[in-house]
């Protein structure tokens, strides 16, 4: 078999002085667009002690190298023999990050080893780094099937206890005759079960972080409603996450002004919502417990920013800053910036300037923004309807837009959001994820059912597109927010045609106040580019990059163009000085 | 042998204490009985260009409002949740008057409420 060529095959030892100079000047070349793509001020090297703790850490990539990209230096170390290529060294210097050579692949493919914690940040550098032209999370192969042994993620689940769905998390699996909304999470999880280090900011009404199925899942996130008297923990803005409950007493409507002036009339169970949205995106998964995360491996950042009757506006723009990783004066940094936030809430009206500054701010510090389109089966609440943002709608099982979702053309795309099929008795395609028991105050950690505690809503199908973003974020963290958005859209399955001829086309809606539209099928200006499908979203974020920008390649080619002329002006100067030196007979010879 | 009396100024001490103890407890009763301090309802301000920002916002806010600033949620420096102490027709004029001073306030609109999206019907849920 001819091996591979390498760089050693390549390098022609002896050949003069001149091609030593057209070789530095290429170095030089290819060095100046590397460092052009440098931002910030230049990173001092990685000790040696963080060296080996990078080789001791867990997480791989592999490196491909544009031709051309291994230089002389190295050629020559390598002449007459096939070297594995040690490139390790270069990159440390280059990036600022503790990496040690892996295994070579090829003659300019190889493996480096760097710590779990700097996996994400070695690749958003490659991917601007000139001299590579790909890399990515060199992929731990996992058994073939990849569905989790999670007791309520399977169809027919034992009938302990027996309020859970006969169909359990019939969501995640691949799409079927009759479930053909389902996302395919499995397909995902074949290739990526997530980074652990990818945040999902889930900004919502807390968590409880006792549920054993989000054990580890959580991180300590903040608290930001300021308001003690809805806050309904004696207190305002702070750094417990935990979720109270936001039940309403009869006492609480009673109350003539302010807070409650607008909770409706009925006094409300707690809805354990942010619990139920965390455990959607990142239950504890393949742990022979409860419910799978979409998200596998993902975790999630609980924000709090409603409690009793909502939360204000000022408080979750302050929260989406903080999320994304940006400063709120009083508020102390956040530790665990998020790719993603989710935004399973919302009010009846167009976006705010607030929100979309917040929106703008998030998505420039690179999170992707996903929100719930509604559930009032009209135009899309604020914050989805905000510039930029991922608006989710709803679907039913069958693919045809669930009656209570809104929708319109601010929409991204529809995931499934839990639908009863029935008007009595169990609800058959819920979204079955981690709650609590408590009416009020919190009491045992449970499973939502069947029963009257379905998961239903867009709430539920918006955490299910923001896990995809998540999981594609794992295969190619350099996605932006846009890209991102633009490839969870485009790999998106087609709306099925209805079933039942009798189920009319979805409608533009005219506004919050038009008629609530039940049962659609789903046009792309109503439900979005098309049906979540987490195999597809995340086999297209692995994908190669698009190439960089303007700026980018302005360098690269300024770079050659420089280091050609220079090497072709040393090249010519030196030939005339042989010239001059050895006479007619050299010309001749 | 008779017993001693028992010294009384211990009882004398005791009173006083018991006496300055009801005393605290009424005020305190008292102030629980005062009507809660008049609150406007919940804005959010935005400062102008050139505006001060962060404490000295809430500080020029309060000044020109003329009404104390009860409570104040920054969003970042420019842009903060707030509640002023007034009711009724105070509050209007202190707002009219933060919204004519152009050079520190942008915006001055109703800080909205933002829930769950309500639960759906099961009718609407098929």
């Amino acid at each position: 078999m001819t091996p591979p060529p390498t760089a050693s095959h390549r390098y022609r030892p002896g050949g003069g002085f001149a091609a030593r100079l057209l070789a530095l000047g290429l170095a030089l070349a290819l060095w100046a667009p590397a460092a052009a793509a440098e931002r910030g001020p230049q990173r001092a090297a990685p000790t040696s002690a963080q060296a080996a703790a990078a080789a001791a850490g867990q997480q791989q990539v592999v490196v491909r190298w544009r031709a051309g990209a291994i230089g002389g230096r190295e050629r020559a170390q390598a002449a007459g023999a096939e070297q594995p290529l040690r490139r390790a060294q270069v990159l440390m210097h280059r990036h600022g990050i503790a990496l040690a050579d892996g295994a070579s692949i090829d003659a300019r493919t190889q493996v480096v080893r760097v710590a779990a914690a700097q996996q994400a940040a070695l690749l958003a550098r490659l991917a601007l780094d000139p001299d590579v032209e790909w890399a990515e999370v060199d992929l731990r192969l996992h058994r073939a099937s990849s569905v989790p042994d999670d007791p309520l993620f399977a169809a027919n689940p034992l009938p302990s206890p027996p309020q859970h769905p006969a169909v359990g998390q019939w969501f995640l699996r691949a799409p079927t005759a009759e479930a053909p909304a389902a996302i395919d999470a499995v397909a995902a999880w074949a290739r990526t079960r997530g980074n652990p280090d990818l945040v999902v900011a889930v900004l919502d009404t807390g968590v409880r972080f006792d549920h054993p199925d989000l054990a580890g899942k959580l991180l300590p996130g903040h608290d930001f409603v300021s308001d003690p008297a809805t806050a309904n923990d004696g207190d305002g803005r702070d750094a417990d996450a935990s979720d109270p409950g936001d039940y309403l007493l009869a006492r609480d409507l009673g109350t003539p002004a302010f807070p409650f002036d607008d909770c409706g009339t009925q006094p409300q169970f707690s809805s354990w919502h942010g619990t139920q949205v965390a455990g959607l995106i990142a239950a504890a998964t393949d742990n022979a417990t409860g419910v799978a995360g979409a998200g596998w491996n993902l975790r999630v950042l609980p924000v709090r920013v409603l409690g009793k009757c909502g939360g204000r506006e000022s408080d979750i723009a302050a929260a989406i800053r903080w999320a994304a990783g940006l400063e709120v004066p009083g508020e102390p940094s956040n530790p665990h910036p998020a790719r993603v936030i989710n935004l399973s809430l919302g009010a009846q009206a167009p976006c705010s300037p607030l929100f979309a500054d917040a929106i703008a701010a998030a998505r420039a510090a690179g999170a992707v923004v996903v929100a719930a389109a509604g559930n009032q089966g009209v135009a899309v609440n604020r914050p989805a309807n905000c510039p930029g943002v991922v608006a989710v709608a709803g679907v039913r099982h069958v693919g045809t837009k669930v009656g209570y979702s809104s929708l319109g053309p601010e929409v991204a795309l529809a995931a499934p959001a839990g639908n009863c099929v029935n008007l009595a008795g169990p609800c058959l395609y819920p979204l079955v994820t981690t709650s609590n028991t408590g009416s009020t105050v919190p009491a045992a950690p449970s499973y939502t059912g069947s029963g009257n505690d379905a998961t239903i809503g867009t709430s539920f199908a918006a955490p299910l597109a923001a896990a995809a973003a998540g999981l594609m974020l794992s295969v190619q963290p350099g996605l932006s927010p846009d890209e991102l958005a633009h490839r969870l859209r485009s790999s998106s399955r087609a709306f099925p045609a209805a079933a039942d001829p009798g189920v009319p086309d979805c409608r533009v809606p005219t506004g919050f106040s038009a008629v609530e539209q039940l049962e659609c099928r789903c046009t792309t200006n109503t439900c979005g580019a098309g049906l979540l499908d987490v195999g597809a979203a995340v086999a297209r974020a692995a994908e190669p990059l698009p190439a960089a920008g303007g700026g980018g390649g302005g360098s690269v080619g300024f770079g050659w163009a420089l280091g050609l002329a220079l090497a072709s002006l040393l090249l010519w100067r030196l030939d005339r000085r042989g010239r001059a030196r050895a006479g007619p007979r050299r010309r001749f010879s | 042998m008779a017993a001693a009396p028992l010294p009384t100024t211990p009882s004398a001490a005791l009173r006083r204490v018991l006496a300055a103890l009801a005393l605290a407890l009424g005020a305190a009763l008292a102030a629980c009985a005062q009507p809660p301090a008049a609150l406007s309802p919940p804005l959010l301000l935005t400062a102008a260009p050139g505006a001060p920002t962060g404490a000295a916002l809430r500080a020029a806010v309060a000044a020109r409002a003329g009404v104390a600033v009860v409570s104040w949620a920054a969003v970042d420096e420019r842009s903060a949740g707030l509640r002023l102490a007034c009711s009724g027709a105070a509050c209007d004029e202190a707002i009219a008057r933060l919204r004519a001073d152009t050079a520190l306030v942008a915006a001055l609109v109703a800080d909205e409420r933002l829930r769950i999206p309500p639960p759906p019907a099961r009718e609407a849920a098929r």
